[in-house]
């Protein structure tokens, strides 16, 4: 049986992102969905877990999370390394750099990727974004008070329109194997159907996407409407 | 700067009158001249004897003519934005409005409905006898979305107001927990049914406690994150109220208010709704905070209306036909219209135009709002078909499969136009058009297309 963690529902609660969960779990009606919450161990630490799902969260409980994962740091790599699933949305990125910088504060991330992040709340980026990932186009919301630099070495997804992690980058989040995060936010994998099909066949084959043509029109509907911005 | 603020005053009433003049009284316009010209007119423009500041994310424009209705009905002359206008032209120009040519003030109240997101720089400058917040909910994408953010913004505008009185939802644990001197605020508060919890919802804005990060604890609960709460580890607990409404009769539409004094007064409202009940407890406490008499108010709040663009009905060839305001982008004001309707048992039918609107309707539409909301409420056997249109219908056509809607009663259209067209009503009995704040006309437009296919005239 397929097991898919989600990692601090009770901090993960914005931009419709359990609508991730929702739609992986109408994709994979066999699944079983585990949550768990700060203080808690994660369930990926036993290695019996297939994807792990993160997403974004209110700016002042990044330090919560990264405490809640920093005693599992190396497990986490070990997960990473194994080549299993990880999705990270939003500023969930930012648990995984080096540090985020608020001006007058520093927050230690967890430094398993090489980039950092900068932080202003007086300052929030809005914007749509197009880009690839291995023949896919992908296309999402971004809406931060922070944005990521470096991460060079590991890109996920190459911009084509919009911006990337900041004004000058041309790609958006980090890839490892299977982990992947991303800046971009919401309902990432109802919104993009191609990707959500990469992501299962990787859990095996046989699975399909639910309401397939219904997620495919919306998708190309967007595509359609952010490429002519 | 008296020189500029009079040039602005001037120019701004002369705008003013033109715009009036040609039917665009409704044009914030002359606000923008007024604060280019100077830029700090809210600071120097004269108040008068009231100045009330309404903040929050849902109910400001509800609690704002509340207000101004109660206050009219006992007499005092008040200036207010009856169409919103809650950003800082609009309040230069409500201003501007709310003075002579010389600069005196020519009401006896204004009351200014302040964007949350704005509100420091606007309070500052405008130090209101009194600022009444609402509520904090998540707000649009665009709009930073998280409601910690806004309550930041409104304590950096609270700690900007050197006498202001300032009224709270204690039944808000976003906004009840903000730091205020204790001599200046007021809480008001609806006591709930004792071990009430939370029902289910996609929104969870009040998980943690703001002071150790522990799960809070539900004392009794209202809807959504609204209700009172104890932090059973460090023991932090939403304030008592000094307004509570201790009964309610929705069928009477009596509410009975007991003040921290003990005693206790019974209002009658025109709204059976615990959103619009919360909204004259608002403006019942603001009015009680700054020393209105209580027999007075019992009198006039009767008479006061919650503003049609937020609420229509009438019944048209049998059929009752209604539109509500139902904020898009956010998922919270949604969701309550949402589980309002989940109380009703009778056959309807619900057309949304929920959208957002741009200059441009093809412009890409932020969707994420949709997973928030709970739109599983309307899997509801009697809510017969639910009718979307716009360009990101087939984003709404997948959230309603994915909230459990069977595919025979969604009905999907890219244009507006054929909803009309395509509209069968056997078996209905009510007809509800949810609509964007800024789809209001198109919404009357709608129901008038309706009623005239329904044969039916006024009612």
């Amino acid at each position: 049986m397929i097991k898919i963690e989600f990692l601090f529902p009770e901090l993960v609660t914005l931009y419709g992102e359990t609508g991730n969960l929702k739609y992986l779990s109408k994709c994979l009606p066999e699944a079983r969905i585990v949550t768990t919450q700060h203080g808690q161990r994660p369930a990926f630490v036993d290695g019996s877990v297939d994807f792990v799902y993160i997403g974004s969260m209110i700016d002042n409980y990044l330090g919560i999370a990264i405490r809640g994962l920093k005693p599992y740091r190396y497990d986490l790599e070990r997960y990473i390394n194994s080549g299993k699933i990880f999705l990270a949305t939003g500023n969930a990125l930012d648990l995984f750099g080096q540090y985020i910088d608020w001006g007058n504060q520093e927050v230690k991330g967890l430094g398993i990727f090489d980039f950092y992040s900068k932080g202003n709340m007086d300052e929030r980026h809005n914007s749509w974004f197009l880009g690839e990932f291995e023949d896919m186009k992908i296309v999402a919301n971004r809406s931060t008070f922070i944005r990521e630099y470096g991460g060079d070495s590991e890109q996920f997804i190459r911009l084509l329109k919009g911006e990337g992690m900041n004004s000058r980058c041309r790609f958006d989040g980090v890839r490892r194997y299977n982990f992947y995060a991303t800046s971009l936010l919401g309902p990432l994998l109802v919104m993009n159907p191609p990707f959500t099909q990469y992501l299962l066949d990787l859990l095996g084959d046989g699975h399909t996407l639910w309401e397939k043509d219904t997620a495919m029109e919306a998708y190309n509907n967007r595509i359609l409407a952010v490429s002519a911005l | 700067m008296k020189f500029r603020f009079y040039i602005a005053l001037w120019v701004g009433k002369l705008i003013s009158w033109f715009y009036t003049i040609r039917g665009r009284k409704q044009d914030d316009f002359p606000g923008s001249v007024i604060h280019k010209i100077c830029p700090d007119f809210l600071q120097y423009v004269h108040k008068p004897k009231y100045t009330i500041a309404v903040t929050g994310t849902n109910g400001k424009t509800v609690v704002t003519s509340l207000l101004a209705q109660c206050m009219q009905g006992m007499g005092y002359k008040v200036a207010y934005n009856d169409w919103g206008a809650n950003l800082r032209s609009g309040h230069c120009i409500l201003m501007a409005r709310s003075v002579n040519w010389r600069g005196r003030p020519c009401v006896n109240a204004v009351i200014l409905e302040i964007d949350e997101e704005t509100a420091y720089e606007n309070l500052s400058a405008l130090q209101p006898d009194c600022l009444v917040v609402t509520n904090i909910c998540r707000d649009s994408l665009e709009r930073n979305a998280h409601p910690f953010c806004n309550r930041d913004r409104i304590q950096k505008a609270i700690d900007s107001l050197e006498h202001t009185k300032i009224v709270l939802n204690a039944d808000d644990p976003i906004s009840c927990f903000m730091d205020v001197p204790e001599d200046r605020v007021r809480y008001f508060a609806i006591d709930g049914k004792p071990g009430s919890q939370p029902e289910w919802s996609n929104l969870h804005d009040f998980t943690i406690c703001p002071n150790c990060f522990s799960q809070p604890k539900y004392l009794y609960s209202h809807y959504l994150h609204f209700g009172k709460v104890q932090c059973p580890v460090c023991g932090l607990q939403s304030p008592d109220p000094d307004y509570e409404i201790v009964h309610s009769d929705m069928l009477t539409k009596q509410i009975t208010v007991r003040e921290k004094s003990g005693i206790e007064l019974t209002y009658t409202i025109r709204s059976s709704t615990i959103f619009n009940t919360f909204n004259y407890l608002t403006a019942i406490a603001c009015l009680r905070t700054l020393g209105f008499n209580a027999e007075q108010l019992t009198m006039h709040i009767r008479s006061c209306r919650i503003p049609q663009s937020r609420e229509t009905h009438e019944n048209a060839g049998g059929i009752d036909l209604y539109t509500v305001m139902c904020k898009g982008q956010a998922g919270s004001s949604a969701s309550v219209v949402f589980r309002q309707l989940a109380k009703i048992n009778k056959p309807m039918e619900l057309i949304l135009l929920m959208n957002e609107t741009y200059e441009h309707e093809e412009q890409p539409e932020a969707v994420s709002w949709l997973y928030d909301t709970d739109f599983e409420l309307l899997s509801r056997q009697n809510i017969r078909r639910i009718v979307v249109a716009g360009p990101v219908y087939a984003d709404y056509h997948l959230r309603l499969r994915l909230a459990g809607i069977p595919e025979s009663r969604i009905v999907c259209f890219r244009d507006y136009s054929d909803i009309t067209d395509n509209m069968t009503f056997d078996g209905i009995r009510e007809i509800y058009i949810l609509h964007e704040v800024h789809r209001i006309t198109q919404a009357h437009q709608l129901r008038d297309a309706i009623r005239k296919k329904l044969g039916g005239g006024r009612s």
